[in-house]
This record gives structure tokens, C-alpha cells and sequence, in this order.
């Protein structure tokens, strides 16, 4: 694939990533003293581009639906939460996506980004506002429910492998 | 489940571990008296406790006879009375109060939601001058 | 390689993660140390993991600067140019000059009110010692003409203090805790404290802010109660708070009172009308001297002066009214409604 491609399935990543989120935020979600608690949704498009287009892409995926995302909503703080969150769990899933493939499934792979995804959010909130309280009082319960964020967002995503191996993203990381 | 892995299982398992020992950890630090409480009386009478912070807004109905009421919201670390029926309206026009010892006061209802937590002193100040 | 690299990020990423979790918790940890020191009770209030370091810091500075300017240490820096008084000059430290030099432009704007060389008359009263009477008039009379700021003679380059007249004596208890208070900021800074206070019998000197960011509670107490009640809070960060009160050091005898704030003009306690005047500003010595500049001056030349000085004052006259500059109503809240503006 040129390298003209890659940028292109690069934006449209992006983009579906920032639809995926618009979307997600229609949700109601009890988020209450922490913003950006969620599904997640959009970690699908980041796991599809550990696959596809390797960790380093991956990472500029997150990195720019990020500070876009931030930017849409109008709201700097968001960057500052869903990013932290965001880039652990990009960089725990590449990982573990490398080195760990024989002994996790995509599901798990998944599984272990919705937890880092919650534990960096939960870090910076905890430092931001100041408290170890927060650690303590709701970690428990999002590491919990990550895994079933988690379980849901693999399980798509290997639903939809099959469909993208026969694109061109397929061919390109095969090739 | 489409091949589910053996790591996945060790996985759900460790975060499993570490969530449930986080949550006992907060039980055991909470015994220190670090966290702070709502404490909501009518008449005297302790009605409800709310710990602090709450991770989600919470909304507690004081019903205080058929047609009377407060309407109390709990949000991270602090509380307010978003509507009442009480004729003056004090506890809803004082907003928000999130420090030990400050309080809500509804009269005609015998109300009084306090935050009660680590106090310095009888008067809350943190030094004196004289 | 790709791996190797992610890896340590990794590490990286979680041990500045943990860092992070345990210096916030430091942070929070709050040491404090009471002494007595000065002729009076010192609290230091220290958050931080340096807390115990930068405590006794603290408090080691004010055993020094006790060491060098207390009357009631013989070989101190102060009670060597009271005994040289009318002889030489004393050389002294770069600490007990400023405090003599700074209280003598104290005294120069309140028109001698506010005395450094009130050391004689002060210990003819011996309010808070256990000598403590009324003198007679003629003991008074004999002492004022000892009282006279002008004739304190500085060398700056030699940083010597010369009193002119035998006799005369400096005391500069009161102002060297006010000196002491700023001292105590300044080491705060030097070792990247944020949030802290310390107390000096009354002079309160709070740094930045507490650590959940709200400001400190500062009571202030009621003058005709015990020192445990209090008449109004006031809520600041990085400011001095300093009060200058009749109910602090006082004897009553024959039915009547005498406050240790004397007029060295008249040789008696000073009658203002003030029974309890706080000043509140950046600099501890600042709202040092003035707090007693004000209660000397009265209710209006007192407000004039503390405008002219930038600092802000709350004044509580004896039928109990209060008195306050615009800039600090705001901040303060008056809890005992015997009290009113």
C-alpha cells in the first residue's frame, strides 16, 4: 500500500473514531465526578489499527482522535483525561498484542486496553482533583466493569476481521 | 466464545485480585475516619448518611410529611438542596457547602444537613491570632 | 527494538504513575512542632514529606534570632548595645539591624508612637513578669526623656547601633516576632513548601494555600472572652495576620486595668478606643508594626496609616463596634454577633 493510502485509511480512522465517540457521548452514562467514563467504543478503531497497521500508526490514530476529539468538544480538560486514558491503553494493547499473542485472544487484548484505559483516566483525575480517594472508590468498580467493556469491543472487532481482511487494510498488514 | 485464550482467563483473574484488593484497602483506610459523611436530621432524628465523595450525583428525597419536602443532591464532594417547599427557600438559596461543620438549614422542616468529617476544632479555624 | 522500547515506556509510564500517587499523599501529611520560644508559644503547621525538616528549620531560626535580640538574654546582640548605651556603638548581625533599622522607620512614620527605645519604660511596668506593677508617677516621669527614637545612631557600613543617652534601652521583643514570622516564609520558599503556617503567639503567618487548595481559617479572638472564643473568621492565602489587643498582657490593680501597649509619650497604657486592632498583609514585620501603630493611633489616623502602608485592618472599638478597610470585608466573616460594623 502507498504510503498515500495509509495516510488515507489513517484519516478515515480518525474520523470513524471521533463518530464513534460524538456517538458514545449521546449516551447517558453515570459519569458523575469523572468525565470520560464510557464503553470506549472508540478503542474498536484503536485495535483495528494495532492490527492492521501496526503500533506505531496505531499510536498516531489515538494520538490525533485525541487532540481532536478535545478540540471538538470544545473542552481542554477532556484531552487531558480521555488522552491519558486513551494512550495507556494504546500502549498496553500494542504491547500485548507483540509480545502476548499466543496466550491472548483479541477479546483479552481488548479486555487489558479498557482496564488501562480507566486506570490512566483515574490517575489523572486523582491527581487533578487532588485525592487518593478516587483510586480507591472507583477503580474497583471500572476495572471490573472494563472487563466486560473490554469483552464487548474485542468480540466486535473479531467480528469484523473477516470483512476487513479482504480490504485493502487486510492485504497491507498480510503483505 | 470465539477462541478464547488461556491468558485471557489469567488476565480476568489478576484484574479480579487487584480490583477486590482496592476495594478492601478502601474499606480498611475509610475506618481511619478519613472519609467525610452527610449527615441529614429531621427533628433530631438522623434520617440519612451519605459518604463523600460520591462518584455519581446522587438524589435523596427528604419527604418530610404529605405534602412537604427537600429535594437533597449529593455530587463528589459536596451537597446541595436543589428544591424544597420551604417557604423561605434558605437551604436551596445557600448553593452548595462541601466543608466540615457547614450546613443547610430548613426551619419550618426541622432540617439540617451537615458534612461531618475531620474537624480541626469546635470552630473550625485552622489557627488563631490574637 | 519496537518491543524493548514499549516496554520501558511502560515502566516508565507506571513508576511516574506511582511517584505521582505516593508524592500526593506526602503532600497531604501535615507536621507540626510547638515550642516555646521567644517569650511565647510558636506553632509550625508544615505540609509535605519535608515537613519535620523544614520545621525545625523554622524553629531553629527563631532560637537564633531569640539568641540575638532578647532583652531577657543577657549576651544577646540587643541587650550588648543597651548596655553599651551612651558609650560605643555595638556591631551587630545583619538580622538584628534590620529589625532595629526598620522598627526606627516605624517609629519616624508614627510620629514616635511606636518606640523601639521604650525598653525602660517597659521595664519599669514589667507587665508579664512577675515584678509587675503601676509605677509611680515620678519613676515614669524620670524614665520618658530615656524614650526617644532620634537618638538611636546607625553605621551601615560598620552595621552598628548606638544609643546615645546611658540609660536608654532598646526592646524589640514585640517587632523581632513579627520579623521572625516573614524569616519563616522566606524558608518555606527555600525548600518548595506549599502549604503552610506558623504561629507566634498570635502573629499568624500563612503560606500559599492548604492543600486541597482552600484558603486558610484564620479565628480571631474575641477581646473580652477567653482566647478560645472567637469573634470573626478570616479566610486568606499567603498573608500575615497580626493583633494587637488590651486583653493580651495586662495587671489590674485597685479595680483598674493596665494593657501592655504604653504610650511612650505619656508613660502609661495607651487610651485609643481600640480595644483589639488586625492588621493583614504580605509582610509579617509589617503588619507587625503597624498592628500597634494602629491601636496607638487611634480609629481614624490608624485606617490613614494602614491605607498609606497598603495593608488592610479590622478595628474593634470598647462599645464593641468594628471597623474594617474595604479590601477585607470581603474575607472575613464576623461569627459573634456582639460584634457588628
Amino acid at each position: 500500500m502507498s504510503r498515500y493510502s495509509q495516510v488515507a485509511y489513517i484519516g478515515i480512522l480518525v474520523a470513524l473514531a471521533l463518530v464513534l465517540q460524538l456517538f458514545e457521548n449521546m449516551i447517558p452514562m453515570p459519569s458523575g465526578l469523572i468525565p470520560g467514563v464510557k464503553i470506549g467504543l472508540a478503542n474498536i478503531i484503536t485495535l483495528i489499527a494495532i492490527i492492521y497497521l501496526g503500533f506505531k500508526k496505531a499510536l498516531l490514530v489515538v494520538l490525533l482522535r485525541t487532540f481532536m476529539g478535545a478540540f471538538l468538544s470544545g473542552r481542554f480538560y477532556v484531552f487531558m483525561y480521555s488522552g491519558s486514558g486513551a494512550l495507556l491503553s494504546v500502549l498496553l494493547m500494542g504491547y500485548a498484542y507483540y509480545r502476548y499473542q499466543k496466550y491472548l485472544s483479541i477479546q483479552g487484548i481488548s479486555i487489558l486496553g479498557a482496564v488501562g484505559h480507566n486506570v490512566g483516566q483515574i490517575l489523572v483525575a486523582s491527581f487533578v482533583i487532588n485525592t487518593d480517594l478516587i483510586i480507591f472508590n472507583y477503580l474497583p468498580l471500572l476495572m471490573v466493569s472494563a472487563i466486560f467493556t473490554g469483552f464487548f469491543i474485542g468480540l466486535v472487532v473479531q467480528l469484523m476481521k473477516k470483512p476487513l481482511d479482504s480490504t485493502l487494510l487486510g492485504k497491507f498488514s498480510q503483505g | 466464545m470465539k477462541g478464547m485464550k488461556i491468558g485471557d482467563f489469567i488476565l480476568i483473574g489478576m484484574i479480579v485480585v487487584i480490583a477486590g484488593g482496592l476495594f478492601l484497602y478502601s474499606q480498611l483506610i475509610q475506618l481511619d475516619g478519613e472519609g467525610q459523611k452527610v449527615v441529614i436530621e429531621v427533628d433530631g432524628k438522623v434520617m440519612k448518611i451519605f459518604d463523600l465523595p460520591q462518584p455519581e450525583a446522587i438524589e435523596y428525597k427528604v419527604q418530610i410529611d404529605q405534602d412537604d419536602y427537600n429535594l437533597v443532591q449529593i455530587e463528589g464532594n459536596r451537597v446541595r438542596v436543589v428544591e424544597a417547599t420551604c417557604p423561605e427557600q434558605v437551604d436551596v438559596h445557600a448553593g452548595w457547602i462541601s466543608k466540615p461543620g457547614e450546613m443547610l438549614v430548613c426551619l419550618p422542616h426541622k432540617l439540617i444537613i451537615q458534612i461531618a468529617g475531620e474537624q480541626i476544632s469546635d470552630d473550625e479555624v485552622d489557627v488563631k491570632t490574637f | 527494538m519496537k518491543k524493548k522500547g514499549i516496554a520501558t515506556l511502560l515502566v516508565i509510564f507506571f513508576i511516574m504513575a506511582a511517584a505521582g500517587c505516593a508524592k500526593k499523599t506526602d503532600e497531604e501529611t501535615p507536621t507540626i512542632k510547638t515550642n516555646f520560644l521567644m517569650g511565647t508559644v510558636v506553632t509550625v503547621k508544615v505540609y509535605g514529606a519535608n515537613g519535620k525538616t523544614v520545621a525545625d528549620l523554622v524553629l531553629d531560626k527563631l532560637e537564633n534570632l531569640e539568641k540575638l535580640m532578647s532583652v531577657n538574654i543577657s549576651d544577646s546582640e540587643v541587650s550588648k548595645i543597651n548596655a553599651n548605651a551612651g558609650i560605643q556603638p555595638v556591631k551587630v548581625s545583619e538580622d538584628t539591624y534590620e529589625v532595629i533599622r526598620r522598627a526606627v522607620e516605624y517609629a519616624e512614620a508614627t510620629d514616635g508612637l511606636f518606640d523601639p527605645t521604650i525598653g525602660p519604660l517597659v521595664q519599669l511596668w514589667g507587665i508579664g513578669s512577675d515584678h509587675a506593677k503601676v509605677p509611680a508617677e515620678a519613676e515614669i516621669d524620670q524614665v520618658l526623656p530615656l524614650i526617644n527614637y532620634k537618638n538611636v545612631v546607625f553605621d551601615a557600613k560598620a552595621r552598628t547601633v548606638y544609643l546615645t543617652q546611658v540609660g536608654m534601652a532598646l526592646d524589640v521583643g514585640g517587632i523581632a516576632k513579627g520579623y521572625a514570622g516573614d524569616k519563616a516564609i522566606e524558608i518555606y520558599r527555600e525548600n518548595k513548601v506549599k502549604s503552610a503556617y506558623i504561629n507566634i503567639g498570635g502573629n499568624v503567618m500563612v503560606h500559599g494555600t492548604k492543600p486541597d487548595k482552600s484558603l486558610w481559617r484564620i479565628g480571631i479572638t474575641d477581646p473580652r472572652a477567653s482566647r478560645e472564643d472567637l469573634m470573626a473568621v478570616v479566610e486568606l492565602q499567603d498573608s500575615a495576620v497580626v493583633t494587637s489587643g488590651d486583653y493580651e498582657r495586662f495587671i489590674i490593680r485597685d479595680g483598674k486595668r493596665y494593657h501592655h501597649i504604653l504610650n511612650p509619650q505619656t508613660g502609661y497604657p495607651i487610651d485609643s478606643g481600640i480595644i483589639s486592632a488586625s492588621i493583614f498583609g504580605e509582610k509579617s514585620f509589617d503588619a507587625d508594626a503597624l498592628s500597634t501603630s494602629v491601636f496607638m493611633l487611634g480609629v481614624d489616623a490608624g485606617i490613614q496609616l494602614a491605607k498609606n502602608k497598603g495593608v488592610e485592618v479590622m478595628i474593634i472599638t470598647e462599645d464593641k463596634k468594628v471597623i474594617m478597610t474595604d479590601g477585607i470585608r470581603k474575607s472575613i466573616e464576623i461569627t459573634n454577633e456582639e460584634y457588628a460594623e
